[in-house]
């Protein structure tokens, strides 16, 4: 299977791995078997690369149904896993967007629980600080919110 | 055969929402811009805690997870309690958004007039909506004798307000007394019996439902999670 990302850089995969992608999966159910590029012009070459790495390692997972989703725990990721998501946050959250556009649910799923591991225990300062986020509350209004947090409004 | 995949193309990203469509457009390298939808993903794996910490961030995490109506922010603190709390499985009582259920019933933060911590000595009271220890509630509710005899409450007025116990005697919420008071004495005659209606109504719902609240609450304040 050849897809083209969007700068135009070929990637050729073995059909299994392109089928861990539910988009590409229905695609080539669609249209059968085909030499033209399916083109992919929301995802970029470095983030289809790390896409693919992904999918090849994970080629023989079990399909996950949508629904499964019983257990929301975050501290499940393996060694590979947890590996393959030290990258910096554009790219993590690049990879969050085309997991969700190829459909990919263990990939979104395991960025998802990614990103929730950086937030987990911290307090709102650390939040901002690990996501370069610039507080834009005024005194006032932070008092407020931290109000409504605890519930400890005069009544 | 090109021109196959295109259309396919085209068809998949049309039945895509219209935030991914948006977020396709300005790629974002940023918490800050993900798609609701996306934000609604990530919470999914965090407790009620972590989510009051991502109100305090910022405006926009703010209004994405403090917005009453929004199902898809009713979603992220449901998903999160039933994960996360479970002494808190029934849904919210009547008049209350999943945020605010979740703030009033966080026992371990205490009092919320003195910040009294005390385990047992701290409890919410849902008829009132408030979270609080028994002084604080000996100051703030008057009994209804005492409403009766001295304020001259008049007594269909007091049926249109959820009382608690203490001791034998029945107890009111003093503000809400005033406030209830207060609407009585400034409506018509025409509107009155309608306004008794639909108080007594809303005030015999939250009497019912108490017990249950009460008794998912008596679990957690049981259990070693809360110790």
């Amino acid at each position: 299977v050849k897809l083209t990302s969007s700068e135009g850089t070929e990637f050729i995969i073995d059909r299994k791995v392109a089928e861990k992608s539910v988009l590409l999966k229905n695609m080539l159910e669609d249209v059968g078997e085909s030499d033209m590029a399916i083109p992919l012009p929301n995802v970029t070459g470095p983030i289809l690369n790390k896409v693919i790495d992904y999918c090849t390692h994970h080629r023989d997972d079990p399909f996950v149904s949508q629904e499964d989703d019983s257990k929301k725990v975050s501290d499940d990721i393996d060694d590979w896993d947890a590996e393959f998501c030290k990258v910096d946050q554009g790219t993590l959250f690049e990879l969050i967007l085309s997991a969700n556009y190829l459909d990919i649910k263990p990939l979104l799923d395991l960025t998802c629980k990614t990103v929730a591991n950086m937030i987990k225990g911290k307090t709102p300062d650390e939040i901002r600080k690990t996501f370069n986020i610039t507080n834009d509350f005024t005194p006032e209004e932070e008092e407020h919110v931290r109000k409504e947090n605890e519930w400890c409004e005069e009544r | 055969m090109t021109y196959l995949y295109l259309l396919m193309y085209l068809i998949q990203t049309l039945s895509k929402s219209i935030n991914d469509v948006l977020s396709l457009i300005s790629k974002p390298t940023s918490m800050i811009d993900i798609p609701l939808e996306i934000f609604s993903y990530i919470c999914a794996y965090l407790p009620p805690d972590d989510l009051l910490s991502l109100v305090l961030v910022c405006q926009t995490f703010r209004r994405l997870l403090c917005d009453p109506v929004s199902p898809v922010t009713q979603s992220i603190w449901r998903t999160s309690r039933e994960n996360f709390l479970p002494h808190l499985q029934l849904p919210p009582p009547p008049g209350m958004d999943e945020k605010e259920y979740i703030v009033l019933r966080q026992l371990r933060k205490g009092c919320q007039f003195c910040q009294e911590r005390e385990t047992g000595f701290v409890k919410v009271y849902w008829q009132f909506r408030v979270r609080c220890c028994e002084m604080c509630l000996d100051e703030r509710t008057t009994r209804r004798d005492t409403l009766y005899i001295n304020w001259c409450v008049p007594d269909e007025v007091l049926s249109t307000l959820p009382f608690i116990f203490r001791g034998a005697s029945q107890v009111y919420w003093t503000k809400d007394v005033i406030a209830t008071m207060h609407e009585y004495s400034n409506i018509s005659d025409d509107d009155l019996l309608i306004w008794f209606d639909q108080r007594r109504t809303i005030a015999n719902n939250i009497m019912n439902v108490a017990p249950d609240y009460e008794r998912e609450e008596n679990d957690e304040l049981q259990s070693s999670t809360y110790m």
